[in-house]
């Protein structure tokens, strides 16, 4: 049963790998490793000859041993954290029990919250520092755990565990020895994913941290700023090299396959799920309880003010929080395609053994690891002269959100493609089906949930992207995250409230989407 | 259970052929977009066929009413308005792609700034009619390569209501801040993020020029925040609108018109007072940039930012005073603003002379 090693049951020709592997590797290359570089080479080379001065420089110094140091610890506490909230949750999503779909719904939005209201939030909950550091990471990313674990879950077959209580296994003994294996995969993906957004947070750490709690990625935004590309650089360069560590190492993990059936269906446990599902709520609520008593109350009176901001507050900067919401799911729209055609290839690429595969594995978590900041000016200097002029289209803020999207669509999709069951492929390859028929007929709607699933879930990262694109200049009609900070950077009620309505605006059209979205998953099961 | 490896290549042929199509498809969508671009330009202004577009960087608080560069379409000009990040942030980018620029004029970039930019050689040589400019703000300008557009006041706000009800007198120099009184009721910008924080340090370092780092050492041991930017700043602040704690901010002398245009339900009041003191002039200018495609349009676009068409749209959108001074003042401003009676005003070249130092040794104190 536990094939642990063995290949998928789409096992790809070695011309559609290679196609598939340079698709992923030039997505990566293009947007994300050739601006470093050359962001790179002027911090080290702005005159021609090499200078590493800055290396043991950087290295050397105590403060950015402190940094590093508080890197780590508030990355490996938010992770922690985000795992404990998020696996009972996952468990709880796996079947279906009243109040999934809110639980699935409002991590999401959760987890696409821009960083600034996210970190407004919980400055208003809590003192500034690492509780509340890892409070907001919790609730950005437990969305990840829930989802990307959960979606692994309910593909699982129950009866092993089942048969080893009927054995005589004590229900933990059942919990560890089959059900956790075989979860192994996906909680990998699920912990490297929430540790990295901690690792290269910054939007949450310069706005709920204390003064002198800097991460790498705020001590290269400062860094940066001050045109010193040479420490930034370095600093760029330590955090690549310890997200490729990470990824190397979680890889080996996240690879556990397993195959399964299809789980069986049909509401089970009703109340012990949503008790379990309940604190990964509860922490994803929060930014949204603030919102909505500041949007429902003007004044300490209920109000509906805030519904007529969304049309009518005008900064005069081009869009009203409405048209700036539709603008929003354009580009939405856009990065969704581009991140399915490259996340599919990704997976694609990383089906076999290979040290090919081996490469685009780690090359697709790399936007992940790379500074926004760094990545942003490096976008300005790399893509100004045609054909590659992309700094210049609106279409480099989709791309953009895209690099970010693709790594969790892998995720999202893969542990569900390594469980589909070989037997079934096989059978219809035995009844004559040819290749085509065994995608369309068997894999693909056996993959439905967790292809739309990812695109869903990659739509909310689009609608929510704060950090990368804020770097990038913005021409035509701003996107409702970039409004955001424009309403947010007035005194005055008026912007305030129509930043919240707004804020709240996007969290609705995220739940909507993620709610299509399983509602389209669970037609193709009934049919 | 095992796999057959023989299983499923049309998954991938399958994937494989979309995801080439789709791109080649944004790759042809790209190109054409580059191609059609001139001629797009020309048919959509409806103007003369001769019309080019000529492309403004601003900052993030770019605001204007709409159709306000409808002048300029009658001259052929059609105006492209691109924005990236704050004074900062837009002097780095023209630094940064001055060998090909993603713009044709930049505005917005301060006296904070300017230098850096000028430094670099950033700046195309234009000649300007500069005739209604303030003159003050003219002086020591290297006014053939960018002008004033317009300016405002870094100053410490406070909040009015806080102090009243506590019966505490309000700071009334921004020395008063780091007096016991005021113990952790001060919050700042992080000045190597922010430009209302670096406005303000380099306000401390010019009252306080042998001192001001021992300023800064007694300010943070007062219990003083930094924040990241103006945004997280106001949160904090306890008349920001949010549940802000702390009565004194570093803003604007003119964040009370604002509080007033922006008041929701409307009123006629504020309970945001400014300090008198220690307030730091931001100069906005505007340029020609190295390298612009079409420079004569875009030297036209500069000017344009100087007249009184443009001028007066300034004040009420994006909250400074406009440098023409033929363009008076709004009401609002006059009513609810602080004009502030001795500012700090430092030339570009005296703040490049001093920013990336002083920058240092302030991080080194207040951040680590």
């Amino acid at each position: 049963m536990n094939a642990t090693g063995s290949r998928p049951a789409t096992g790809a020709g070695p011309v559609v790998r290679g196609a598939a592997s340079a698709i992923t590797v030039a997505f990566v290359g293009v947007l994300v490793l050739w601006p470093l570089a050359a962001i790179l080479r002027r911090g080290f080379a702005p005159a021609g000859s090499i200078e590493l001065a800055a290396i043991s420089e950087v290295l050397g110094s105590a403060r950015s041993r402190s940094v590093l140091w508080f890197t780590v610890v508030q990355a490996g506490w938010s992770t922690l954290a985000t795992l404990l909230v998020g696996l009972p949750a996952a468990w709880a999503v796996s079947r279906p029990f009243r109040g999934r779909a809110f639980v699935l719904g409002i991590t999401a939005a959760a987890f696409a919250t821009p960083t600034v209201v996210m970190g407004l939030a919980w400055r208003s909950v809590l003192d500034r520092g690492l509780l509340a550091v890892v409070c907001a990471h919790v609730a950005f990313n437990v969305a990840v755990v829930v989802h990307v674990v959960g979606t692994a879950w309910s593909g699982m077959d129950p009866r092993p565990a089942e048969a080893a209580r009927t054995l005589g296994a004590s229900k933990a003994r059942a919990w560890y020895d089959i059900t956790l294996p075989r979860l192994r995969g996906s909680i990998a993906a699920a912990t490297l994913l929430t540790f990295l957004f901690s690792f290269t947070s910054y939007g949450v750490i310069v706005v709920v941290g204390s003064n002198r709690q800097s991460t790498i990625e705020s001590e290269i935004a400062r860094l940066s700023r001050n045109l010193q590309f040479d420490r930034a650089g370095v600093l760029a360069l330590v955090q690549l090299v310890v997200v490729i560590i990470v990824a190397t190492t979680a890889r080996r993990a996240e690879r556990t396959v397993v195959s399964e059936t299809a789980a069986s269906a049909g509401r089970v446990r009703s109340l012990r799920r949503t008790l379990s599902a309940l604190p990964a709520a509860l922490v994803a609520v929060v930014p949204f309880a603030v919102l909505v008593r500041r949007v429902m109350f003007v004044d300490g009176r209920p109000s509906a003010r805030a519904l007529a901001a969304l049309h009518d507050v005008d900064l005069r900067v081009g869009a009203t929080p409405i048209r700036a919401l539709g603008q929003s799911v354009v580009v939405a729209a856009v990065a969704v395609c581009v991140t399915m055609v490259v996340g599919l290839a990704a997976i694609a690429a990383t089906a076999g053994p290979s040290w090919i595969a081996r490469v685009v594995d780690v090359a697709v978590i790399v936007p992940l690891g790379v500074s926004a900041v760094t990545l942003g000016y490096g976008y300005l200097i790399t893509f100004d002269e045609a054909p590659l002029r992309l700094r210049d289209h609106w279409w480099i803020v989709p791309l953009a959100h895209a690099a970010v999207a693709v790594p969790f669509v892998v995720r999202y999709i893969r542990p569900g493609l390594r469980s589909v069951d070989a037997s079934v492929v096989e059978a219809a390859a035995t009844l004559g089906a040819d290749a085509r028929r065994r995608l369309t007929s068997v894999v693909l709607p056996l993959l439905r949930p967790a292809i739309v699933g990812a695109a869903a879930f990659a739509a909310a990262i689009s609608l929510g992207e704060f950090g990368a694109t804020s770097m990038l200049a913005r021409r035509g009609e701003p996107t409702a995250t970039s409004l955001i900070g424009q309403l947010l950077g007035r005194p005055g009620d008026a912007p305030r409230l129509a930043a919240d309505a707004l804020a709240l605006a996007l969290a609705l059209v995220i739940v909507l989407v993620l709610a299509a979205g399983n509602r389209l998953t669970r037609t193709q099961v009934a049919r | 259970m095992t796999m057959n490896p023989r299983q499923g290549p049309g998954t991938r042929a399958r994937i494989g052929s979309m995801s080439m199509c789709f791109l080649v498809v944004v790759g042809l969508v790209g190109c054409s977009t580059d191609d059609a671009r001139p001629a797009g330009e020309a048919g959509d202004s409806g103007g003369p066929a001769a019309t080019v577009t000529v492309r403004l960087l601003a900052h993030d608080s770019w605001a204007a009413s709409d159709g306000i560069f409808d002048p300029l379409l009658e001259q052929g000009i059609d105006v492209e308005v691109i924005t990236g990040g704050d004074a900062g942030s837009l002097a780095n980018s023209i630094v940064l792609d001055r060998e090909n620029p993603q713009a044709d004029v930049v505005y917005g970039v301060d006296n904070t700034f300017v230098g850096r930019a000028l430094e670099n050689d950033a700046f195309a040589v234009r000649e300007y009619d500069l005739t209604n400019v303030v003159p003050e703000l003219l002086a020591e300008v290297d006014t053939e390569r960018i002008v004033p557009i317009d300016y405002g006041d870094v100053c410490v706000n406070f909040d009015e209501a806080w102090f009243a009800e506590r019966e505490i007198s309000p700071p009334t120099s921004i020395d008063d801040l780091i007096d016991s009184t005021y113990s952790g009721l001060t919050v700042v910008q992080d000045a190597n993020l922010s430009s209302p924080g670096l406005a303000f340090l380099l306000a401390t370092t010019e009252r306080n020029p042998t001192g001001w780092e021992q300023w800064w050492s007694a300010f943070v041991s007062n219990d003083a925040l930094v924040v990241p930017d103006w945004t997280t700043a106001w949160a904090e602040f306890s008349a920001g609108g949010d549940d802000g704690a702390r009565p004194i901010v570093v803003s604007y002398a003119s964040s009370p018109p604002v509080d007033v245009l922006y008041s929701d339900p409307p009123r006629d009041t504020t309970r945001i007072g400014v300090v008198d003191d220690g307030c730091f002039r931001q100069i906005e200018y505007a340029g020609v940039l190295r390298n612009a495609r079409h420079d004569d349009a875009a030297a036209d676009v500069v000017q344009f930012l100087l007249s009184e068409r443009f001028q007066t749209d300034i004040p009420l959108n994006m909250f400074v005073w406009p440098s023409n001074r033929l363009v008076p003042e709004p009401d609002l401003f006059a009513r609810f603003a602080l004009h502030p009676s001795d500012p700090i005003v430092l030339t570009s070249a005296a703040i490049e002379e001093r920013r990336d130092r002083v920058l240092e040794a302030w991080t080194d104190i207040v951040l680590s």
